[in-house]
């Protein structure tokens, strides 16, 4: 499969390189250059500089390709949040309709539905919830681009499926007893995500826009990751739970 | 410490005085001209914003609030107007706080500057609308009146009637899907309680000179019709009852609808809007 990944560049994005890498044709893209280790490592894929505020770049990098991944983000500045994870998407999915691309899979954090409204209060959050992001710069201009995806995938014949996440872990960050916030999964279990959503077929997702908590399993029971097992097989590798078990 | 968390994130420095809305007395003071009473004195008239003075539709809206209020305008560039006027693009930053500083309430007409696309269209109704409700927030404004689009709904299935408890359905193209951003945008802030929320989910606006003569296929909105339930939302409801709603309020209106699609009746009811263009109500 040709998939075009933009903000390629970032924290996650190299670890989704690494893991579809030996599955697909990659068109590596960020609005920064790859970094050379990346290129020497990956250089049988292609390599482009793209900006996702541009309508013109992104159609343009979207040609000959079967599935867009949008890892762009941008999480402080008031003007470039707002045209990259609001305005980016709405690019993002121009391209996919105007290149018959029917399967996109776009990127944000858990507060794009699950904001404090939610993750103050309950327990059990499904991805499936009206999102209340906030008004938080970053939540909200995700919640935003999501919104500009749903719109989209009722009006076309486009797949969207949105996988959010929360803390990223090295498991060897994972200290016994550490603590911390009860939505975490390993960078290597969050790129297989993408693996299994490149590959699942798109009339077994329940609609044309699904949204996923992709979490390691967590004691807590307050994000639940059963969607993303039952739907996508997300079977995370790492363990996760000695962050929270009482330490002798 | 709402209002101050919401500063932070926004990076915003909070400053200035408190202005609390006092709607009851603005509907008061409606009630009181629509019984032929005196206008309010200079020290009771309160100030609203209207932003996107470029257009027609904000103008119009200024118009009718004078009547009532000391109308402040603002526009992205110089524009002609009697009116006090602060030029800002409602970035992130000191004009637009300059724009809501000593306001009782905002009417953000939303309308982006001429010459954009649908993409400059979302820019403005998702980033500008952000920011300028932020500095409501930090100015103390308790009310904003957003001006949305009926074809927020136009994705809705035909056949029913599609009133304001409807999910928006909006197609990617043709303006519904900024205004569904904006609104969604202003609902998050609404959710918080830092100030209400009224969105007035308007048919086609047509030229003022125009009067929906040759426009009977679909519903439309005269302009004029659109500033009096600008001033309707203004008035009332109460801050009361906004807040037994979650500090939020969606109307649909429009002058002339020729089928029953996006009934009116909550804006008759509550905002007591009648449309004085467009004959009656299918």
């Amino acid at each position: 499969m040709n998939v075009l990944l933009l903000g390629a560049n970032g924290y996650l994005g190299p670890h989704v390189v690494k893991a579809l890498a030996p599955h697909h044709r990659l068109r590596i893209t960020d609005i920064q250059p790859a970094p050379s280790e990346i290129r020497e490592a990956f250089a049988d894929h292609e390599f482009r500089d793209v900006d996702v505020t541009s309508a013109e770049q992104v159609i343009d990098a979207a040609q000959g390709m079967d599935t867009i991944v949008n890892l762009s983000v941008v999480r402080r500045d008031p003007v470039l949040a707002f045209r990259v994870n609001a305005l980016g998407c709405y690019h993002v999915m121009r391209a996919a309709v105007g290149h018959g691309i029917r399967r996109v899979i776009n990127t944000g954090p858990h507060f794009t539905v699950a904001g404090p409204g939610y993750e103050r209060f309950d327990h059990a959050i499904p991805p499936d919830v009206p999102p209340h992001p906030g008004t938080g710069l970053y939540p909200l201009t995700k919640s935003l681009g999501q919104e500009v995806c749903r719109a989209f995938t009722l009006s076309h014949d486009v797949y969207v499926q949105d996988y959010l996440f929360y803390s990223l872990r090295d498991p060897s960050e994972l200290k016994p007893g550490a603590g911390g916030v009860p939505f975490v999964v390993a960078w290597a279990d969050a790129a297989e995500v993408f693996r299994l959503g490149l590959e699942i077929e798109l009339a077994r997702l329940p609609s044309k826009c699904e949204v996923f908590f992709i979490l390691a399993d967590a004691p807590q029971d307050k994000f639940l990751n059963e969607k993303a097992k039952r739907i996508l097989g997300f079977a995370p590798k790492t363990d996760v739970s000695m962050l929270w078990r009482a330490t002798p | 410490m709402k209002r101050r968390s919401f500063l932070q994130q926004a990076g915003l420095l909070a400053a200035g005085a408190t202005h609390v809305l006092a709607p009851r007395e603005a509907a008061e003071a409606a009630d009181a001209r629509v019984a032929g009473a005196r206008a309010p004195t200079d020290a009771a008239i309160k100030t609203v914003l209207v932003t996107s003075a470029h257009g027609e539709l904000a103008r119009i809206v200024a118009a009718e609030l004078d009547r009532d209020y000391r109308v402040r305008l603002t526009a992205p560039t110089p524009v002609e107007t009697a009116h006090e006027l602060v030029p800002s693009d409602l970035s992130h930053d000191e004009s637009t706080r300059r724009a809501v500083g000593g306001v009782e309430a905002v009417v953000h007409v939303a309308e982006p500057p001429l010459g954009g696309d649908e993409a400059a269209a979302i820019d403005y109704r998702t980033r500008c609308t952000y920011n300028l409700l932020g500095a409501a927030v930090e100015e103390g404004v308790r009310r904003v009146v957003y001006l949305s689009s009926l074809r927020t709904m136009h994705g809705c299935e035909p056949g029913f009637r599609v009133d304001e408890d409807w999910r928006p359905l909006p197609a990617p193209e043709g303006g519904g899907l900024s205004h569904d951003l904006g609104e969604f945008t202003c609902r998050e802030f609404a959710r918080r309680g830092d100030l209400d929320v009224i969105v007035l989910r308007l048919a086609d606006v047509v030229p003022a000179g125009a009067g929906g003569n040759g426009v009977t296929d679909s519903a439309w909105i005269h302009p004029r019709d659109a500033a009096r339930a600008v001033s309707a939302a203004l008035a009332r409801p109460s801050a009361d009852q906004l807040a037994r709603t979650g500090h939020w309020a969606i109307f649909h209106v429009w002058s002339h609808g020729p089928s029953p699609r996006f009934p009116i009746l909550k804006a008759q009811k509550t905002l007591g809007y009648r449309p004085a263009f467009g004959g009656e109500e299918s």
